[in-house]
């Protein structure tokens, strides 16, 4: 399977409603592959919150009335925030040949307290959500996790949020693509829930991103050389090891043998920084370095842009922004613009090779692809 | 901090789950006995179901290394061992006086905590009306078994003795210091030593009834806001020779029914009421004053304060002549000037528009 189109909405605070900003990227992203919604065979519509947060249900049906391509087959996936990868890893399984994956959230509307409430809706309702364990509070148990086996510290932290602000500033669709960030910025931020302060935090956005998927490889395909996805048990009490996502990693080791490379082949990387521990657990889980060495190597700028290994050259969810439904798929629209070489004044150099990362809850789901060159 | 387990299988559930999918089996229920704070995050930002912080999240784990996460408001450390509290106030038996709706709703927010209730009331009849309407409202949001568990629990007598091993008695008759006394006479008579006597009156002092009783260390002031089941707040009015134990487990009860309990001394209007009947009556004096009309005086105070109902509205729900009564008190027992209740609301009681029951006040119903 190939991605043959890619298209992306500015992230950030919009004023569009969610089905503008989903038709938005979807006509982007079948211009780009030089196609009409009449050569679709089905549709997949990635969504997290669009009940609670934007009242609207029945994306599947709202997008092909929007695209005026009735009659084919469409369906809304939502598995959290692995909403867009889950979306993709079926869209490549389906029996369809040309397929509109389009991933949407509009969040910005709602409050903060009933944003919290909404996406808390994807823990467990008795086990985590009952006992206040919001989203932030889930990420801060296990960077204390982290902090206590590795001696993982806030400056590794901040050394994660601050690479991925200097990377939004040079995308011009980011949510942070004209704020100026500064270690002291992040140093001095709020608290959160501790010991995360708010700049560890990806922040609330609305947004739009989709993918052509085509069998045929056209101009400008960029193959799929490996999907794969794979769960772990919802709750942290039902783990024995808060330091580590048993889904990246089981999600991971089959992407890997799929597409028979290994984590030092990868020129480019997006992994779901949601938190900046997350991006730390991703790279000891997907094999970048060993545990405990992810937070040296992002300071020691391996992960930068120039770096040995660039991650989340787009910014990541932290800077890039996060509007859940739509954050898998717009890792792929980075990837596949980073390959083909279009990436502006944020392209990696040399780039064949990337993998995406897609993180649903607080490792409840995941969703890993792997993307080559031609 | 229950595990629900399959032995044979050597499988764990954090829910009470009836078998288990792998053998099919029934499950054992295991009790956690002690708990180690193996993580706690300290969460700053509010969220729909969690408004109130700072409030922390603690990472647990039991003896047999079974995780939990518990909710809780004061603060600990990674290292710290936690008791394994028994199910709060198991044993709190609840009297209660009185079937108005006060009553009713001190009855359904004890029953929903799990405990047992036993309401007294002079009349069988309107004891079965109140048993009648309470199963109607649990109705609605539990199941026939869980209805009928519930009911069990609800005890409705006429005879005073029958209180004799209540935890607490809360009485709710009318705001007459005579009714008032005549309970607490039978109380005092058929009560244990041990019962905490409470009462959930609004404008009397606790002191004055106090003196009726033996052991006036007893005596407590525990009121509770309408409609009972959505008001979080309770006060707690400890007298002047209310005991620190009384004062103790009377919070431990409120709290246990989810209410947040308020501590405050024996005097008139208590908080809540001390704020607010000035403020109704300053608003009813605007009125009267025509410096704006009614429906301006409640949209002005509903959007520019953020009340759910404006105060003239609110006059209406409580009854004008219960205002007047109340503004009569507060003005009697503090003789300041300020409690002078409006003339207009003594002219309406005069008129009859006491408010909704009447279906004229400040608005037509």
């Amino acid at each position: 399977m190939f991605i043959t189109g890619i298209g992306k909405t500015k992230f950030g605070v919009s004023e569009s409603p969610l089905h503008e900003m989903a038709y938005e990227a979807a006509a982007q992203a079948l211009h780009d592959a030089d196609m009409t919604p009449k050569d679709l065979q089905a549709v997949y519509v990635s969504n997290f919150v669009g009940g609670p947060d934007a009242r609207q249900l029945h994306l599947n049906a709202v997008l092909v009335s929007l695209l005026q391509c009735e009659g084919i087959p469409a369906f809304r996936t939502e598995a959290a925030c692995a909403a867009g990868g889950s979306a993709v890893f079926q869209a490549i399984r389906s029996p369809y040949d040309n397929i509109l994956v389009v991933g949407a959230e509009k969040m910005t509307t709602t409050s903060a307290k009933q944003n919290s409430m909404h996406i808390g809706f994807a823990g467990d309702r008795l086990l985590d959500q009952k006992e206040g364990l919001i989203f932030p509070a889930s990420y801060a148990l296990i960077a204390q996790q982290h902090m206590m086996t590795y001696g993982t510290t806030l400056d590794d932290l901040a050394a994660v949020s601050l690479k991925n602000h200097v990377n939004s500033q040079r995308n011009p669709l980011a949510h942070f693509a004209h704020k100026k960030v500064t270690l002291e910025d992040i140093r001095k931020s709020p608290i959160v829930c501790s010991p995360l302060r708010l700049f560890d935090c990806s922040p609330i956005s609305d947004g739009a991103a989709a993918v052509v998927l085509t069998k045929k490889k056209k101009g400008n395909s960029i193959s799929i050389a490996a999907s794969a996805m794979a769960t772990d048990s919802i709750s942290l009490v039902q783990r024995k090891n808060l330091t580590s996502f048993q889904a990246t990693k089981r999600a991971s080791e089959n992407a890997y043998k799929e597409a028979g490379v290994q984590a030092k082949d990868l020129d480019v990387m997006e992994v779901h920084d949601c938190f900046t521990i997350a991006e730390l657990v991703a790279m000891e889980d997907l094999g970048v370095c060993a545990p405990g060495e992810s937070g040296k190597w992002v300071r020691e700028g391996k992960t930068a842009l120039n770096g040995e290994l660039p991650i989340n050259p787009d910014g990541g969810l932290k800077a890039d922004g996060h509007p859940i439904g739509a954050t898998g798929i717009a890792q792929l629209v980075e990837l596949a613009a980073q390959l083909r070489g279009e990436a502006g004044k944020r392209q990696v150099k040399n780039a064949e090779t990337g993998l995406a990362q897609n993180v649903g809850g607080v490792g409840g789901t995941a969703a890993v692809h792997i993307l080559k060159k031609g | 901090m229950t595990m629900w387990t399959c032995i044979p299988c050597k499988r764990f559930w954090h829910y009470p789950l009836k078998r288990c999918a792998y053998c099919g089996k029934d499950l054992a229920e295991e009790s956690a006995k002690t708990l180690t704070v193996i993580g706690v995050t300290e969460v700053l930002v509010p969220s729909v179901e969690h408004p109130d912080v700072p409030y922390f999240v603690l990472l647990l784990e039991d003896e047999k290394g079974f995780r939990h996460l518990r909710k809780s408001m004061d603060p600990q450390k990674v290292g710290d061992v936690l008791d394994v509290k028994p199910a709060t106030n198991a044993f709190a038996r609840i009297g209660i006086i009185g079937t108005g709706a006060m009553a009713s709703g001190i009855a359904m927010s004890c029953l929903k905590a799990g405990m047992p209730v036993i309401v007294k009331s002079r009349k069988q009849e309107t004891l079965n009306r109140f048993q009648e309407n309470i199963a109607l409202k649990l109705k609605k949001n539990l199941s026939e078994e869980a209805v009928n568990e519930t009911l069990t629990r609800l005890e409705l007598t006429t005879d005073y003795a029958k209180l004799k091993n209540c935890d607490i008695v809360i009485e709710n008759v009318i705001e007459k210091l005579d009714a008032k006394q005549d309970v607490f006479e039978a109380l005092e008579k058929h009560c244990g030593p041990n019962t905490i006597l409470a009462t959930n009156t609004s404008s009397l002092l606790v002191s004055s009834l106090a003196p009726l009783v033996k052991k006036p260390e007893r005596v407590i002031g525990l009121h509770f806001f309408n409609p009972v089941e959505k008001m979080r707040l309770a006060e707690v009015i400890a007298g002047e020779n209310t005991s620190m134990e009384t004062v103790r487990k009377t919070r431990e009860i409120a709290e246990a029914m989810g209410k947040t309990a308020v501590q405050v001394k024996d005097a008139p209007g208590f908080i809540v009421n001390r704020v607010l009947f000035p403020f109704l009556n300053e608003a009813v004096l605007l009125l009267e004053n025509e410096t704006a009309n009614a429906e301006d005086i409640d949209a002005a105070v509903k959007m520019g304060l953020n009340h759910p109902m404006g105060p003239l509205a609110l006059i209406d729900l409580i009854g004008v002549d219960v205002f007047v009564e109340i503004m009569d008190n507060l003005k009697e027992e503090t003789k300041e000037q300020k409690f002078e209740v409006a003339s207009l609301a003594r002219k309406m009681v005069k008129e009859g528009k006491l408010g909704r029951k009447t279906r004229q006040g400040f608005y037509a119903y």
